[in-house]
């Protein structure tokens, strides 16, 4: 075990900042999606590659680092995952094209990567003890996570999206003193755990997978069919980070396998929560999401910690990291075309309640028609999933009925569509359920 | 904080998460609730023009739509020209000829309903039969500009 005591703990909190960053930048981008649509005039299965592009890149880097990274320098390969993340994300802020910004997230997945799998012998070094290392890492690893989409938010309000990319690079460069400092030795050779590895691994890649409906569905919804500006859905999301923080805390008291199937079963409570939404209501969202974060902070670290216990720590890092982010990219892929097929028939379904809306109303056969006809059009041109501006519809038109009316179709087409998102929370609450079993399995083992 | 209590805490809170949601109606959040086919619709009640134009489109809808085992809205929607084909959910039927019958059929209702006189039922249910559908929806769509003209007319 590598042995640095000295180190000041400022170095170990620049290198646990990088660390969440590089976690965070899972879900980051994604409540600066519409904005990235509009200014990149690119529509939405193309921007979303924006975040899957990072976290596969992090993934297949990850687990093809495995074991290789025991025999390496963690100082060197931390060193160039600094400097290649901090370029990348330099150049995303500058990004002109699409095609430019996610070959360049490709590029920053790649970095964050070599980072991710080498700060683990960094941090044990810097806090002179293998179990304050990794419980910095794990709960940098789950802060990081959590945060994304609210700083992200917050960010792309305030200043823009490209923000977000220039906030990460003082993050970046003020850990490579740090990482430059640490003379971190290959960890040793440990007995066993290889089993108990595997298992967490698959319960970190479940909770993550859960996690997807957290940190992007949610977001989707919040921006795109509930209208809230990204500083409005960063305030809603922040519930997520807060509570994973006091779940990390709640954690002591129940310790091990408990610990991970309360926390389990608590995030696909939040998500069930999400998907049985009766209302366009922030502070169930909130709740749920406050649900979600607990259990995120109770499972954890349970299954961060063990996805450790291999004989090769570094490896096991990497494994590590390489599960979690696989687990978001699986079910990206899986919730996407769901939610795709769901929104096209949820439009539908907006259409037919708002034209039986439209027929109903004690307006005139003038704005019956009118209306009817422009607000086909708005359904038809906003994107899958996303709500049709039907102020267009109602342009140079006003009255007490007029005014109804349009309140009423608002609410028929944010009703519809939010329950479109429905079976795609389940399927992401199914995944935080399955994580219950490598738990128990666990829970056999210890 | 003992274990027990933060279990029993997270149990409480995801219980009433979800009971409050089933409370408000989480049940049928969402869904669009059309009339069945053929079943008998309110029509605008008021006199005027514009309420008697109304009845008799609204009536017409009506009719071919039973006619077609369809909805009224799915009709509706149906004929926009904007994607109005993915609501037809009827086989192979000419519903523009079907539509037209059933706004001839309508006029006729309005006529003995005393909404029309001989002459504007006449007139009206020559253009059901031979103007282009386009020409309809326009002339519905301007049809404030076309009763100010009327008003104009001493």
């Amino acid at each position: 075990m590598a042995r640095q005591v000295s180190v000041p703990s400022l170095a170990a909190a620049a290198v646990a900042a990088a660390v969440g960053i590089a976690f965070a930048d899972s879900s980051i981008v994604v409540l600066a999606l519409p904005q990235l649509l509009d200014e990149l005039n690119t529509s939405i299965t193309p921007v979303s590659w924006v975040i899957t592009a990072y976290n596969l890149v992090v993934a297949v880097v990850a687990l093809a680092l495995g074991s290789r990274l025991g025999r390496a320098s963690a100082r060197r390969v931390g060193l160039a995952g600094l400097v290649v993340f901090l370029a990348a994300s330099l150049g995303c802020a500058l990004a002109g094209s699409l095609p430019v910004l996610v070959t360049l997230r490709c590029v920053q997945g790649v970095g964050a990567a070599l980072l991710l799998a080498a700060s683990l012998p960094l941090l044990i070094a810097l806090t002179g003890s293998e179990r304050r290392g990794i419980a910095v890492w794990v709960g940098a690893g789950g802060v990081g996570a959590a945060v994304g989409p609210a700083l992200g938010g917050v960010l792309t309000e305030v200043f823009d999206w490209r923000a977000i990319f220039l906030f990460q690079a003082p993050v970046a460069a003020l850990a490579i003193p740090a990482v430059a400092a640490v003379r971190a030795r290959p960890l040793p050779p440990r007995v066993g755990g290889r089993r108990t590895a595997l298992l967490a691994d698959v319960g970190l890649g479940l909770v993550f997978a859960g996690l997807a409906g957290a940190l992007f569905l949610v977001v989707v919804l919040l921006i795109e069919v509930w209208g809230l500006s990204p500083l409005t859905a960063a305030g809603a999301v922040t519930a997520l980070p807060l509570a994973t923080i006091l779940g990390a805390r709640l954690e002591r008291p129940l310790t091990g396998t408990r610990a991970a199937v309360a926390g389990s079963l608590a995030l696909a409570a939040g998500l069930l929560g999400l998907a049985l939404l009766p209302a366009t209501s922030v502070p169930l969202v909130v709740w749920a999401l406050a649900l979600c974060g607990a259990g995120l902070g109770l499972a954890l670290p349970f299954f961060g910690v063990r996805s450790l216990e291999g004989p090769d720590l570094a490896g096991s890092a990497a494994h590590s990291i390489g599960a979690r982010h696989a687990g978001l990219v699986a079910a990206l892929v899986l919730v996407a075309p769901l939610l795709a097929s769901d929104v096209t028939t949820g439009s539908e379904q907006a259409a037919l309640g708002s034209a039986a809306a439209v027929l109903d109303a004690p307006v005139g056969i003038t704005d019956k028609v009118s209306i009817a006809l422009a607000l086909n059009d708005q359904i038809q041109a906003a994107p899958k999933g996303a709500m049709p501006d039907v102020d267009a519809a109602f342009k140079g038109r006003s009255g007490k009925e007029v005014e109804q009316l349009r309140d009423r179709l608002v609410s028929t087409l944010e009703d519809t569509l939010t329950r479109s998102f429905r079976p795609s929370f389940a399927l992401t609450a199914l995944f935080a359920l399955l994580a219950v079993v490598p738990a128990l399995a666990l829970r056999r083992r210890e | 904080m003992s274990a027990r209590l933060v279990i029993a805490g997270l149990a409480a809170s995801a219980l009433l998460l979800l009971g409050v949601e089933l409370s408000m109606g989480a049940r049928d959040y969402g869904e669009v609730h059309l009339g069945a086919s053929c079943e008998q619709t309110q029509l605008p009640t008021g006199s005027g023009l514009d309420r008697t134009v109304q009845r008799i489109v609204i009536g017409a809808l009506d009719q071919a739509s039973c006619k077609l085992g369809t909805t009224r809205e799915r009709l509706l929607l149906s004929l926009s020209p904007n994607g109005g084909s993915r609501f037809k959910d009827w086989n192979d039927a000419d519903e523009e000829r079907l539509l037209r019958d059933s706004l001839v059929s309508s006029i006729d209702e309005a006529e003995q309903r005393g909404d029309l006189s001989g002459l504007e039922a006449g007139i009206l249910r020559e253009l059901a039969r031979r103007a282009p559908v386009d020409l309809v929806v326009q002339a519905a769509t301007h049809l404030d500009d076309l009763l100010g003209l009327a008003n104009l007319v001493p």
